[in-house]
């Protein structure tokens, strides 16, 4: 039992924990966080290399920041110590359990992405053209069946859409994957191909083939070769 | 499937988080320096207060001050900290996320072939600015600013500009009763305070931050954009289903016009300039950092006004384009 008027035991621990560095601390954890992220090549999950120079020079400037205002003595003032425990645990945590979310969750949340303003593919022989191109290309003509038989090398990761088909898919983002939205090709898988699981990244190549369908025409790949390949470091269009 | 949902709204949280944080430490560093350098009190306090001329002048600082919405509020904050004229504050809060230089080229550079587009959406912005601060300029500070923020902006006003009410409590010119982060700076005094006092400020925001791009990011990865989208040609179901969209989403001012390039083409013209006009005024992300800066009645009374003024904006274009 405590005396009266003698500080409970978390009190003490509460103002022993509210006396410590803790803004310094917070701007120090979050610049670490930041460089981290560019070092470790997380940025290049998360967002486009416009942003990278920003998130790196952020970086360098908390780490001053947060080094200049520990050297400095402190004035006894209030501290925004909660702010700042929920900022360490963020960083620590951003560090700790690096971004593994799934491509095609975040595909099927979204509309179809629209590419104008992107390079054209026209130009370049069959086999150079990227998904994003090969799709551009597609919506961008009437007579899709013009590029029956061409042959087709792309890469991308498998998407299970809503009806449960099993189609190759790019995320085409501006800014950061919150802005992400997918560009995606139909795909006639051969028997033997490897197992396709959901996000498996994969080198499909084949031939172009237009379906004649009650919906219209059905650009579809039909693979002949399915390679799984590693997850690449900028694993989406910008 | 629940364990993907969560990674990836990890992922989307983690990707907003450290895109915002640098827009974030521009505005804190901004407001810093305006709070070591700017002659707080009397030069402030000759901005005008007018309710057209005031938020003008603010509109013209962000023009000069380009930052986002993260960035912006930062600043507001410590211009209204420093005694400057609320409509002006105001005006820069409002209207600086959409009249900055680098917005209004990221808009021509995502649609060059949608002239309208690049004028429709300054001037509602504009507009936008106008009518929330002449309408705020109608309360007492005390009644919309938020405590913390109305005790630093005490010890720079006159005492006479203040309502009885304030001065009968001593909020005007007098000592904090609570805690205050740190004596204002000011001119003359150490840099040591300003940089104290900036991290103060910087973890706060950040805490604010964090919280918002969490929510955001939660209903991100639960909410399907093909429901809002679906909508589409609606006119006014396409105006309030991309409103909520730009609430969502809190993608930063600078590129959300190549995010709308993304669906412009599936939803009304109305629908598109509301999604410009609204984000990079209310998001989730910032909703939590306008905390600082309003009391919550305050910020329930902003955010409606700015969705009722989108919708309307929204309605308007829609009955001159369709």
């Amino acid at each position: 039992m405590n005396q009266p008027g003698s500080p409970s035991p978390w009190s003490v621990v509460r103002s022993a924990v509210a006396r410590w560095r803790w803004p310094p601390l917070a701007l120090l954890c979050c610049g670490v966080t930041l460089m981290h992220s560019w070092v470790s090549g997380r940025l290049q999950l998360l967002m486009a290399p416009t942003f990278h120079g920003l998130v790196v020079g952020s970086g360098l400037a908390l780490l001053a920041w947060s080094v200049t205002a520990l050297t400095v003595s402190q004035p006894r003032r209030s501290i925004p110590w909660r702010a700042a425990v929920l900022v360490v645990c963020t960083s620590l945590l951003i560090v700790l359990a690096p971004p593994r979310g799934s491509f095609s969750m975040l595909a099927r949340h979204r509309p179809p992405a629209q590419l104008d303003g992107l390079a054209a593919g026209f130009a370049l022989p069959p086999e150079q053209r990227d998904l994003v191109d090969w799709v551009r290309l597609l919506r961008g003509t009437p007579q899709p069946q013009l590029f029956r038989g061409e042959p087709v090398q792309v890469k991308g990761f498998v998407l299970v859409t809503a009806t449960g088909e099993r189609h190759l898919a790019q995320l085409l983002v501006r800014c950061c994957l919150a802005d992400a939205t997918p560009v995606q090709l139909a795909v006639q898988w051969p028997a033997d191909a490897p197992p396709l699981r959901q996000d498996q990244w994969v080198r499909v190549e084949g031939e172009m083939e237009v379906l004649d369908t009650p919906d219209g025409l059905q650009p579809v790949v039909i693979a002949h070769d399915v390679t799984a390949i590693p997850k690449p470091p900028q694993p989406f269009r910008t | 499937m629940a364990l993907d949902h969560l990674s990836t709204s990890w992922s989307v949280f983690q990707a907003l988080f450290l895109e915002a944080m640098p827009f974030l430490l521009i505005g804190v560093a901004l407001a810093t320096m305006a709070r070591h350098w700017l002659p707080s009190g009397p030069v402030l306090q000759c901005l005008p207060d007018h309710p057209l001329l005031g938020p003008l002048t603010g509109a013209a600082m962000g023009f000069a001050l380009p930052a986002c919405e993260c960035g912006n509020v930062p600043v507001a904050r410590q211009l209204l900290a420093s005694g400057s004229p609320l409509p002006t504050a105001m005006g820069f809060l409002f209207a600086a996320p959409v009249l900055n230089p680098i917005v209004l080229a990221s808009t021509w550079a995502a649609f060059p072939d949608q002239l309208w587009l690049l004028w429709a959406r300054p001037a509602a912005g504009l507009a936008m600015a106008l009518v929330v601060a002449s309408l705020l300029r109608l309360q007492q500070d005390n009644a919309i600013l938020a405590p913390n923020l109305l005790r630093e902006r005490g010890f720079h006003r006159p005492a006479d500009a203040g309502s009885l009410l304030e001065r009968s409590a001593g909020l005007i010119g007098s000592p904090s009763p609570g805690p205050v982060p740190l004596p204002s700076a000011g001119r003359g005094k150490s840099w040591r305070l300003s940089v104290l006092h900036g991290m103060d400020e910087l973890v706060k925001l950040s805490s604010l931050l964090i919280l918002g791009c969490g929510v955001a990011a939660l209903l991100q990865t639960t909410l399907p954009r093909d429901w809002l989208l679906v909508v589409g040609q609606a006119p006014t179901l396409s105006v309030l289903a991309l409103m909520l969209l730009a609430v969502v989403i809190s993608v930063c001012s600078s590129v959300d016009a190549f995010l709308a390039l993304g669906f412009a083409s599936q939803v009304t013209p109305g629908a598109l300039l509301a999604f410009l006009m609204l984000g990079p005024v209310i998001d989730l992300k910032s909703l939590g950092l306008y905390g600082t800066v309003f009391c919550r009645s305050a910020m329930v009374f902003v955010a409606l006004a700015c969705g009722m003024l989108t919708l309307l904006a929204g309605q308007w274009t829609n009955v001159l384009m369709l």
